[in-house]
């Protein structure tokens, strides 16, 4: 049985014809409809589409809303008029109830919405050909009220139906499509929390590396001294017992580190009144040592005040290590290229100003670019080579303390360099 | 050929910050030669050496320290003389940490055969 497939014999292709402002949909559409073996006639706007259909008498017409001369809902309303039997489809954007209202009062007879896609537009089509539609008015009319004006309606049955079900499926697909974004969106969120993840791990472990050189050191020279002092004739108890507190000694010490660390790293569970003091000094005692080592001093400035706030403390202190590793970033920059090398510091102040707490961080790096000061908070933006930035530090640390925390974290530049300032 | 009885008549000043280490290495040279000055920073250090620089025949020395680092007494030392051997130690293999104005620079953990092998070549005891 042949008797679903679309094809068409020569002699008898159906007529249809497009009315569509723009070259290119028109032709997309054209493309789609040959494909499936319809002749095709196209009109660029209303005028054009009424004269073409008094000429040609298509079978169906595909008419766009929006065009210049007549729009489509007038030349709906004037080939059903004169040449009522033609079945007409109009392609809206729905952005406005009153379209749909628009599009009854002219007598289309579908309707699709843009996007649309190629099942759903030959699918009307199909239907349109092929069932009995005599447009004819059944006598019932509606008088409905929208937005301050009155419309009435006497379309049939059929195709507020029609006008219906194409209004469901459109709404389904937009919906379809709305979660498939939001889906990527999440995705993506998701990539960029664990990139920021992984970042923050490199700079734990960097500095945990550092944290326990010194140790490692201790007990290497704690092993080679026991074959040393044997050999010297020294081993006592008194050596052993001294030998042993020394490696315990450093091992508590290595424990303690890995502790701070992966406490730190556990994200906080809710939010809780926290020393905002405290936590500043918490992150910079951790990495003072690291940082020390590339010849950048980290300087704390306290307020006598109590400095307390209700927010989430590790991701607080995640946000303070985002904006010391840019200020180091950018101190080791500037030295890279200036001669004399300046002294780094980065100073980290807790002020409470006008009652409100704020959280300077300045930094003598140079500071940042002012054509480039306003993008510095988007996600993925970076200028620093792919290894040593990926650009998300300051959008987390923006969403974390603006949405998350409901503070505000802005940027500007200073002498010699930038200046991030966290206002509670 | 290493002679370790050579060593008998060296005098060490050795400057490390971190007191495990600076005990450690101060008992492993203490065995081997004539006397070790012990001192905790570049400051310390160097008013150790403008005291004794008659006497003192090696520096030995850590370079990120606090008050005085080793970087700034190794300076100071040589503008007093500048014939001064001097090895560091350092946990950093870079730039900022090591330096060709010394004898040896020797990268943490001091492994203390590489260190006795460092003194004996600065001291002119082995070819
Ligand atoms: N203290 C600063 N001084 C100068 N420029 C800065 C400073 N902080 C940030 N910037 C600029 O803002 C850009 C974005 O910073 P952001 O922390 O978002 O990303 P990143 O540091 O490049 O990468 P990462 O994701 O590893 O943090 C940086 O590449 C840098 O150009
Ligand atoms: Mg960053």
């Amino acid at each position: 049985m042949y008797g679903s497939e679309r094809i068409n014999v020569e002699a008898e292709k159906t007529k249809i014809l497009i009315v569509e402002d723009s070259i290119t949909q028109a032709v997309f559409l054209r493309r789609i409809l040959q494909r499936y073996n319809y002749e095709v006639i196209m009109a660029e706007d209303g005028l054009r589409g009424d004269e073409k259909a008094r000429e040609t008498s298509p079978s169906l017409i595909i008419s766009d809303v929006n065009m210049p001369q007549m729009n489509g809902y007038e030349m709906c309303k004037k080939v059903k008029g004169s040449l009522g039997d033609i079945p007409i489809i109009l392609l809206t954007v729905l952005s406005d109830p009153a379209d749909i209202i628009h599009g009854l009062e002219c007598g289309a007879d579908n309707f699709l919405m843009k996007p649309y896609s190629e099942e759903s537009l030959i699918s009307r089509i199909d239907n349109l050909l092929t069932t009995a539609r005599p447009h004819v008015n059944t006598g019932f009319e509606v008088e409905l009220a929208l937005g301050g004006s009155t419309y009435k309606i006497n379309s049939g049955r059929h195709q507020i139906l029609n006008l219906l079900v194409s209004t469901y499926e459109t709404t389904l697909q937009q919906q379809r499509q709305l979660s498939e974004e939001t889906k990527q969106r999440m995705e993506k969120e998701r990539l960029l929390v664990q990139q920021s993840k992984m970042a923050e791990m490199g700079s734990m472990i960097t500095a945990i590396a550092h944290q326990w050189r010194q140790p490692l050191n201790a007990i290497s020279l704690v092993a080679q001294d026991l074959d040393d002092a044997y050999k010297f004739g020294e081993i006592s108890e008194e050596f052993i017992t001294e030998a042993k507190d020394t490696i315990l000694g450093q091992v508590d010490f290595m424990t303690k580190t890995v502790d701070d660390f992966c406490g730190f790293l556990r994200p906080s569970k809710e939010k809780k009144l926290f020393d905002i003091k405290k936590a500043a000094a918490d992150i910079v005692s951790m990495f003072q040592p690291y940082f020390s080592r590339g010849g950048i001093s980290l300087n704390l400035h306290f307020a006598e005040t109590d400095a307390s706030a209700t927010g989430y403390p590790n991701e607080f202190k995640q946000v303070i290590l985002n904006l010391i590793n840019n200020a180091k970033d950018a101190i080791l920059s500037a030295n890279g290229k200036a001669a004399p090398k300046i002294k780094g510091r980065i100073d980290i102040e807790v002020a409470v100003i006008e009652g409100k707490i704020n959280v300077i961080v300045r930094d003598n790096g140079g500071g940042i670019d002012d054509n480039l000061i306003g993008q510095i908070f988007e996600p993925y933006f970076t200028t620093k080579e792919s290894s040593k930035g990926t650009g998300i530090g300051l959008s987390l640390s923006k969403t974390i303390i603006e949405t998350n925390m409901g503070w505000s974290l802005t940027a500007r530049n200073i002498e010699g360099g930038a200046e991030f300032r966290i206002e509670i | 050929m290493i002679n370790e009885a050579d060593l008998k008549t060296v005098t060490v000043l050795y400057v490390e910050d971190d007191d495990y280490i600076r005990q450690l290495v101060a008992r492993f040279l203490k065995r081997r030669v004539a006397k070790v000055y012990e001192a905790a920073n570049g400051r310390e250090g160097l008013d150790i050496y403008l005291a004794n620089s008659d006497e003192i025949n090696l520096v030995i020395t850590d370079i990120q320290m606090p008050v005085m680092g080793g970087m700034a007494m190794i300076d100071a030392i040589h503008k007093l003389k500048e014939s001064q051997t001097i090895i560091i130690t350092t946990a950093y293999n870079d730039e900022f940490h090591t330096s060709n104005k010394v004898c040896r620079n020797i990268i943490k953990p001091i492994d203390t055969e590489e260190l006795l092998e460092g003194i004996m070549f600065c001291m002119g005891l082995k070819e």
